[in-house]
């Protein structure tokens, strides 16, 4: 079984999360040169602070792309939920009942687009484009636009985010569930089925219905768990926070570890792995001292350099971009 | 440090030097640096001081695009220039706090020299500080600030007060009825007292005024047609008054919009973007207050540098960048240099100036 | 049961209509286990009609369908699939960016026991090692995905899938179209080997005159709606055909 083993490593190097990754590691490489401070405890948690985020929305986008769907509007459900957990706990219930409420309400969000999306036959794209607006005013009302805290005791707080490596604890969880969903479930076969081939899930019987709702559902409450996770950690629920941002960063977490954005294809390791990417320059580069202004210049040429060079090695492996 | 508000308009009025109003820091600091600025135009090197490494200083700020903040981006620029430091603008573009508490958490990873941050959040900004004090590293607070927060000073305008003296200069102008105060982000520390200081000023003069908060919208496109909207819908409005740059630009716009003057409605409000300059030139805005950015980024330099030199003796010390009024009476001046100094220009300059001082 | 050979699949009559268009008038046709029967004509002759009606995907105004001798009514694809009926339409129905056992096993996955309903990569690749090897079908490894193997190989995988549902009946419609001459062998070789188990009644239906009286038992030519002829293949041939058809061509010209 030798050569079988040397087989699967071979195959394991040609996937596109391995050439992410090289990146990534070339990339840290660097910033710990330019900066004896990269590879410091300090510096890795924040780091790990920047990725545990849009790591974790990237795992409900990529089941939507991968569908050939996508939830626009999952950073407004993220700043919705801390307001929803506030207002239930104001009526009296206890935080943690509070947070499973506000959490019920975000799949309820995820269940309508689902509805309108697949019942009304309107694009995915625009129902949540619709839905962004909705949601972002449905939070301003409810908070009336002002700030609040959070509330809850220190266990609670810590595992809801507040402890430094909360978040990542949650992003590496969550990321090995979804990983087991789409590689070993018919869950997930069938929802890279209903994105390559729709007629032929069609013709084998495969819900697809009810697979895109389920994953509208999956994505809107992931995005409301990580808008509690960063309201805990910050220690403050704002109406701006989240938006179309985080939603960006999960969505390019995602194409760039190698989810195909014409769908059919996805990986949610490769999610894992282009949020650590990402985060890895956005830090490096704060390190670095890069002023507000060159940084986006320099975070957009970072990705657009680290993308070509992705599908190019894809194109050396004969597959083709993915 | 309150002081009362009529030491404060004097001041206004004499347009003093800040410098006056640098409580604590040594005279002989103070006066060393001056000597070096007023002889020569720049300071090549920092004169008195012995070699120090290129000190970097992180500015975490939560609108980093914001036209407001360039003059205060060329004071921090002049001062490190003037002290031969470093300095790293960096935080959020979208007031997203989260972003901000990044930024500050790398500066303390990567061992900045200091810190400065707008305390837009009462909260969210404790934490951040109380490590980076912890980590040795000096925390200093501008443009906002929060009582809580362990920040060693505060630079930047007193809000409350700024807001109490807008309260008054509105009951003179409107005397009754209706009044719109419109906010960019409610809640957040860099607005929120302003409104609250009008309102209070408003209440305690006893006048007949209805003042109500309007929501608006962090950028300036969406708030202009929120103004516009809420114009429209309340066209018996006596005073229409912005709390931010962006809302008092476009309170200018909807003035010349709607010619408002002319229908006895009175505007104003904060910071001294080109468009409402113009719109107080032609009277559409009755008066815009200067927090002075420029001094806002420049003290702070001065404060963390002192910090630094000296070994944390020296200061820290609160400082009141102030507030002047600037009405159809002065603002001549101001339209017609474009400088660093108040963010129209770019170069460096010597503005002249002549005749007597006076309101 | 009578005869030598049962019939699988017996249609009598079979009367399709759509709107004003009548696509089938009184169609009738049988196919024994072990046979092969080609269904020729033109197109818009009415063969995918009566194709859908034998699958269930239509149901006919008229006529009646038997299996195995009793008669039956199909009120959807699944009711024919539980008859044993299956079909391989033109498009294949693969998922091109899954493996070969993953379109294999599509809705038919084998799992884990347990609460967790895991897929059971390791079971689904040997019996798809085994499915293909029962008929025939070569391929290097059954990790491959479907989107990089050949027309060839794609059609085989495609009737390898329906075979290995314990289909009785097995429709293929147009099998070698668009496909080039050593490609067409694989398939023809394959058809070949189904219909000696002796088990499958197959029906195909095609374009090519030569290779379907090569490949089948019996053709028949169905021509606006109408069985217009209908032969054992060797009893017949190309040119035959032929005339028949240009015959009504000219009909329908002069007409």
């Amino acid at each position: 079984m030798g050569s079988g083993v040397v087989r699967r490593a071979y195959d394991l190097l040609l996937r596109p999360e391995a050439s992410v990754i090289v990146v990534s590691v070339a990339l840290v490489v660097y910033f710990d040169i330019a900066n004896s401070n990269f590879l410091t405890t300090a510096n890795l948690q924040t780091v790990s602070q920047f990725v545990a985020a849009p790591v974790i929305i990237a795992c409900g986008e990529i089941m939507l792309l991968i569908c050939r769907e996508i939830d626009l509007s999952v950073g407004q459900v993220f700043a919705l939920a801390p307001f929803l957990m506030e207002n239930v706990n104001d009526l009296g219930v206890p935080e943690p009942l509070a947070i499973v409420a506000a959490l019920a309400v975000c799949a309820l969000i995820g269940l309508v687009i689902g509805l309108i999306t697949i019942g009304l036959r309107v694009p995915s794209f625009i129902t949540t484009l619709g839905m962004l607006f909705l949601i972002t005013g449905l939070t301003l009302t409810i908070s009336r636009g002002y700030p609040a805290n959070t509330a809850g005791g220190p266990t609670l707080t810590d595992i809801m985010g507040a402890w430094s490596y909360s978040e990542i604890v949650w992003a590496l969880a969550i990321v090995a569930v979804m990983h087991i969903v789409l590689r070993h479930t018919r869950w997930g076969l069938h929802t890279i089925a209903i994105g390559g081939n729709i007629v032929a899930a069609g013709e084998a019987g495969i819900a697809i219905n009810r697979i895109k709702i389920g994953n509208f559902v999956l994505t809107s409450t992931l995005g409301g768990l990580t808008g509690l996770l960063e309201a805990f950690r910050v220690g403050s629920i704002d109406p701006l926070a989240g938006g179309s941002n985080i939603m960006f960063l999960g969505v390019a977490s995602g194409v760039i570890g190698g989810t195909a954005i014409a769908g059919g294809a996805g990986t949610i390791i490769g999610g894992l792995v282009g949020g650590i990417m990402l985060g890895v320059m956005q830090d490096g580069f704060t390190l670095q001292g890069i002023n507000a202004f060159t940084f986006d210049i320099i975070i957009g040429a970072a990705i657009l350099i680290a993308m070509i060079a992705n599908i190019h090695l894809a194109r050396m492996r004969g597959g083709g971009p993915r | 440090m309150k002081k009362d508000s009529r030491e404060i308009e004097e001041t206004v009025a004499a347009r003093l030097p800040r410098r006056a109003l640098m409580a604590g820091v040594t005279a002989g600091t103070a006066a060393a640096l001056l000597a070096a600025t007023g002889n020569r135009a720049r300071a090549a090197d920092a004169a008195p001081f012995p070699d120090h490494p290129h000190w970097k200083f992180v500015f975490v700020n939560h609108v980093t695009a914001n036209p407001f903040f360039v003059p205060c981006q060329y004071g921090i620029q002049d001062a490190c220039a003037l002290l031969g430091c470093d300095y790293q603008w960096t935080g959020s573009e979208t007031s997203d706090v989260a972003q901000m508490v990044n930024a500050m958490n790398t500066a303390v990873a990567g061992k900045a020299d200091a810190i400065a941050v707008c305390l837009v959040d009462p909260h969210g900004f404790d934490r951040p500080a109380e490590n980076a004090l912890a980590a040795g590293i000096p925390v200093f607070s501008y443009n906002a600030d929060s009582k809580t927060n362990k920040r060693l000073a505060y630079i930047g305008q007193d809000l409350f007060l700024s807001g109490q003296m807008m309260g008054q200069r509105i009951v003179k102008l409107v005397g009754s009825g209706k009044v719109a105060l419109f906010i960019a982000t409610p809640g957040q520390l860099n607005l929120q007292p302003r409104v609250d200081g009008a309102m209070d000023s408003i209440k305690k003069s006893g006048a007949s005024i209805q003042a109500t908060m309007i929501a608006t919208d962090p950028t300036a496109n969406a708030s202009l047609s929120k103004i516009d909207a809420y114009y429209l819908g309340n066209q018996d409005v006596k005073g229409m008054f912005g709390t931010g740059g962006g809302d008092t630009q476009n309170c200018g716009l909807i003035s010349r919009k709607y010619n408002l003057p002319s229908k006895g409605v009175h505007s104003g409000g904060y910071d001294m973007l080109p468009r409402s300059l113009q719109a107080v030139h032609d009277g559409f805005l009755d008066f815009v207050i200067d927090q002075q950015p420029y001094l806002q980024g420049f003290y702070t330099v001065m404060e963390m540098f002192a910090w630094k030199v000296s070994g944390g003796l020296v200061g820290p010390a609160d400082i009141n960048t102030g507030l002047k009024f600037v009405t159809k009476d002065n603002v001549d001046q101001y339209l017609n240099t474009k400088t660093r100094y108040e963010g129209g220009g770019k170069e460096a300059q010597i503005v002249p100036h002549t005749g007597a001082i006076g309101g | 049961m009578s005869g030598a050979k049962t019939e699988a699949i017996r249609a009598e009559k079979l009367v399709k209509s759509f709107g004003n268009v009548t696509a089938l008038n009184g169609v009738s046709m049988a196919v024994s286990r072990g046979e092969t029967l080609g269904i020729l004509g033109d197109n818009g002759a009415g063969k995918s009609t009566l194709i859908k009606i034998l699958t269930g995907y239509h149901q006919p105004d008229a006529g009646q369908i038997f299996v195995d001798g009793e008669p039956v009514r199909f009120g959807s694809v699944d009711d024919a699939r539980a008859h044993g009926i299956e079909c391989v339409y033109q498009d294949l129905a693969l998922v091109n960016g899954l493996s070969i056992y993953h379109n294999m096993f599509l809705k038919r996955e084998l799992l884990w026991g347990g609460p967790l309903r895991l897929l059971n990569h390791r079971a689904m690749r040997r019996r798809a090692m085994e499915a293909l090897a029962e008929i025939g079908v070569a391929v290097s490894s059954v990790d491959l995905e479907v989107g990089a193997l050949s027309g060839g190989q794609r059609q085989a995988i495609a009737v390898a899938r329906a075979v290995s549902t314990d289909a009785r009946i097995l429709l293929l419609d147009e099998p070698l179209a668009a496909m080039g001459a050593r490609e067409a062998r694989l398939i023809i070789d394959l058809i070949d080997r189904l219909k000696a188990r002796g088990d499958i009644a197959i029906v195909m239906i095609a374009h090519n005159y030569a290779q379907t009286l090569e490949i089948c038992d019996r053709v028949i030519l169905i021509q606006h709606g109408e069985v217009t002829f209908e032969s054992p293949a060797g009893a017949t041939s190309a040119e035959e055909l032929l005339d028949i058809v240009r015959r009504e061509y000219r009909a329908a010209r002069a007409g």
